[in-house]
């Protein structure tokens, strides 16, 4: 089975994992890039790229091509850099075909059918369920996990399984089911479907929020160790438990600062949206949430 | 095979933490006393798997690591273990955690506040030593003086009370504006570190 290499960027502001996947056979020198991070400061509203930049050097430095942009949902903590990637190294912008119905939903908050497409043509590949694609040599499939959203896919790269918020570390647990059209029961059959790949496959998550004074943030836990020692949703846990925990520890959940700025910026896969005279704006609607 | 190299602790603070990795070998205990405060590793010498690090953190064998310990010591051996793993940059911070307490450099936990409160004595026993001396002086004045300076005790006294009751010390107050008791204060809209992980304001 093929192991690809992977490495990790942490963002502490919104303590995100960004990964460069890539074959460990050094003559196709192609990689993904899976779930970037564009820095955005909510009182200025000002961009940066630090955190982009970082992956593009390494790109650089690895002399590798970017062939896969990849998205694991429409994050609502933090802005994709997936548009600048692109500008930068080219690459196709891929998602869940399931990100339509986000689309949709948002489209009654934000009135922005104008610049962000209903069709999904912004992204350049929608792929369906199951589908399967390739990495340069390495085999690549989607794995539809929805639950944290409406539309969370799991990528599975060679024995490495990239699963965004459908589950966390062992002892962090799982992503929040509160999110519009989310649902806790979806998310506990979306772990039984990743859980029962071979124990020995690597589960990179999307997020780490390691517990105060005991670690560092961490990106990598095998099948086994999550059947084993997941705290949410560990073989050990039965469908109705998880359900009662998850919907209680969500109830009255603040929102994440970055939702409104994050949720628009991201169904453009990343961009502001139409400008006025060369200006661009993020829409804040009053009383929708 | 590569050498190992040793960073000063007053360099630790330009460390990217997207390109570079500090790895903590202390013991638990240690760790959860006092650590960085922003993202590094966390992996005891007596458990230290480079392979583990490789996977667990997301770096590559020529990602450039820094081994921090209490002093030194055992970042020395941490060090050496993962040259011999074959990672190709790695340092030392020279001076370990003990000399990144002298430097400017975000640390957590409470050993990190620890740090400032220990230079002083704190407010509550100032006043203690303060109220002393004064009653000791009062006391001497009654007796060699003249014994009309009781008054002041008298006063003293009532005016102890009064500050209990209302829970307002003026001479509190006072010691809190002395130089010694002034404390750097954070500038920018926000003392927290890490906001993220507050659970609620992210997706956990
Ligand atoms: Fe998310």
């Amino acid at each position: 089975m093929h192991t690809p290499n992977v490495r990790g960027f942490f963002d502490p502001a919104t303590a995100t994992w960004t990964y460069v996947v890539w074959s460990t056979n050094n003559a196709v020198a192609q990689c993904a890039v899976i779930d970037s991070v564009l820095d955005y400061d909510i009182y200025s509203c000002t961009t940066k790229t630090t955190s982009a930049d970082a992956v593009i050097d390494f790109i650089q430095e690895k002399r590798l091509s970017l062939q896969w942009i990849l998205e694991t949902h429409i994050h609502a903590d933090h802005i994709t850099a997936a548009h600048y990637l692109q500008q930068k190294l080219g690459g196709t912008i891929a998602i869940s075909k399931h990100i339509l119905a986000i689309v949709h939903t948002w489209e009654a908050y934000f009135q922005n059918s104008a610049d962000t497409p209903q069709d999904g043509r912004q992204f350049d590949h929608l792929f369906e369920d199951d589908e399967e694609f390739t990495i340069a040599d390495l085999p690549a499939k989607i794995m539809y996990t929805p639950g944290h959203t409406p539309a969370d896919t799991s990528y599975i790269i060679g024995n490495a399984v990239f699963v965004g918020d459908a589950m966390f570390l062992p002892d962090v647990g799982s992503g929040r089911c509160d999110f519009p059209g989310g649902s806790a029961e979806d998310a506990y059959d979306s772990s039984r479907k990743l859980l029962a790949l071979p124990g020995d496959y690597r589960m990179y998550v999307g997020h780490d929020y390691p517990p105060e004074g005991m670690r560092g943030p961490r990106c990598m836990a095998t099948i086994d160790q999550q059947q084993q020692t997941n705290n949410r949703l560990s073989y050990s846990v039965d469908k109705h438990s998880f359900i009662a925990r998850r919907n209680a520890d969500d109830t009255g959940k603040p929102v994440p600062h970055l939702l409104l700025p994050s949720i628009q910026a991201n169904l453009r896969a990343g961009q502001f949206g139409e400008a006025v005279n060369g200006v661009q704006f993020v829409k804040l609607p009053v009383n929708m949430l | 095979m590569s050498q190992l190299s040793e960073l000063p602790a007053s360099e630790v603070v330009y460390l990217d933490h997207l390109r570079t990795l500090v790895v903590d070998v202390r013991t638990a205990p240690e760790y959860a006393d006092i650590r960085l405060a922003g993202p590094h590793a966390f992996m005891p010498l007596d458990t230290l798997d480079p392979e583990q690090l490789l996977l667990q953190y997301g770096i590559t064998r020529d990602t450039p690591v820094y081994a921090l310990c209490a002093s030194g010591a055992r970042a020395r051996k941490a060090g050496e273990a993962l040259l011999a793993a074959g990672f190709t940059r790695v340092a030392l911070v020279q001076g370990g955690i003990t000399a990144l307490k002298g430097v400017e450099v975000p640390l957590a936990g409470p050993g990190a506040t620890r740090k400032e409160q220990g230079k002083g004595i704190p407010l509550e026993r100032q006043l203690r030593i303060a109220i002393g001396i004064l009653f000791v002086f009062i006391t001497a004045l009654a007796c060699w003086v003249h014994p009309i300076f009781s008054v002041l005790a008298f006063l003293f006294s009532v005016g102890l009370v009064a500050s209990a009751i209302l829970n307002r010390c003026g001479l509190a107050f006072l010691l809190a504006k002395a130089p010694w008791n002034k404390q750097q204060s954070c500038s920018g809209s926000s003392c927290s570190i890490g906001g993220a992980n507050k659970p609620g304001a992210s997706c956990q």
